[in-house]
């Protein structure tokens, strides 16, 4: 069975960046520009992973992964974090204790990208 | 003088690359003011001509025809002119055509010079480089500000 992966960013092109990427590496792919959605939607899709942006409006990124994180049945899904703020990433993600969720800083690479993507969950 | 076999690599890289300078300029052209403030523009809308450009530049660059980098080949300024009109129809200025290039010069940049750094160790080959990428780029810039000048003429518009 192909990998589900859910993509949450609030800027629409680099959400469909990132889509286009992925599903063409395989993987069955959908995106969520709505943080406030973004919980829902994943449980409904129940993904292997979400990519998840930090800086958004209504709900941030860190708001999102509590959310994750408190849900029992949603505690196996990996998540990479997106953001272009990563020293503060990194200082928020250790006081939330979730030191193993990766950091991939904007503007990626698109083979940082896949290489983290392919690292956290394997092949499609 | 450097030689013209750094330009063949440039364009062999910016070939190669392409997807990813792409992807990188997408990620910093949303950050900018004028694309933040268009929730409602789609990835390709947003990508305008900048693929057809950077293939452009890249044959320019593999032909070694540049005796006038000031003066981009007609299919360079073509790109750079069907760019500058897609921006135009979204409500975009000048400045912001101006700047997506602006933009382009420094993913064109990051893409070659490191790898050319270490194919190319004579200063000059890399000196010979930077100058003709940014002349190129100069007269893509030059080029797209005239006919963004000429469409606003055409069409009356004002504030530019």
């Amino acid at each position: 069975m192909v990998k589900r992966i859910v993509v949450v960013d609030d800027e629409q092109p680099i959400a469909e960046l990132i889509v286009q990427l992925l599903e063409f590496e395989g993987f069955a792919v959908e995106h969520c520009t709505d943080s406030a959605q973004a919980y829902r939607q994943i449980k409904e899709f129940a993904p292997h992973l979400v990519i998840l942006d930090l800086m958004m409006p209504n709900l941030d990124g860190w708001a999102v992964l509590e959310q994750l994180q408190k849900d029992h049945a949603m505690r196996q899904v990996r998540v990479i974090i997106c953001t272009a703020f990563g020293q503060e990433a990194f200082r928020r993600k250790k006081s939330l204790n979730r030191l193993d969720v990766p950091v991939l800083l904007k503007p990626f690479d698109i083979e940082d990208l896949l290489r983290m993507v392919h690292k956290t969950i394997g092949s499609p | 003088m450097g030689s013209k076999a750094i330009l063949r690599d440039a364009a062999r890289i910016l070939d190669r690359d392409q997807r990813n300078i792409i992807s990188r300029w997408t990620q910093r052209v949303v950050k900018t003011e004028a694309v933040r403030s268009r929730q409602d523009l789609h990835l390709q809308e947003v990508l305008g001509a900048i693929p057809l450009l950077l293939t452009a530049l890249a044959g320019w660059l593999r032909k070694g025809d540049f005796d006038e980098p000031l003066n981009p080949p007609e299919d360079v300024r073509l790109k750079a002119r069907t760019h500058a009109e897609i921006r135009l129809e979204h409500g975009f200025h000048l400045a912001d055509v101006l700047a997506d290039f602006q933009l382009l010069r420094g993913e064109i940049w990051r893409a070659v010079c490191v790898e050319l750094y270490e194919m190319h160790s004579n200063p000059d080959d890399i000196l010979f480089l930077g100058q003709q990428l940014n002349y190129a780029l100069d007269g893509v810039l030059a080029a797209t500000a005239e006919a963004c000048c000429e469409l606003s003429r055409r069409k009356g518009r004002a504030g530019w």
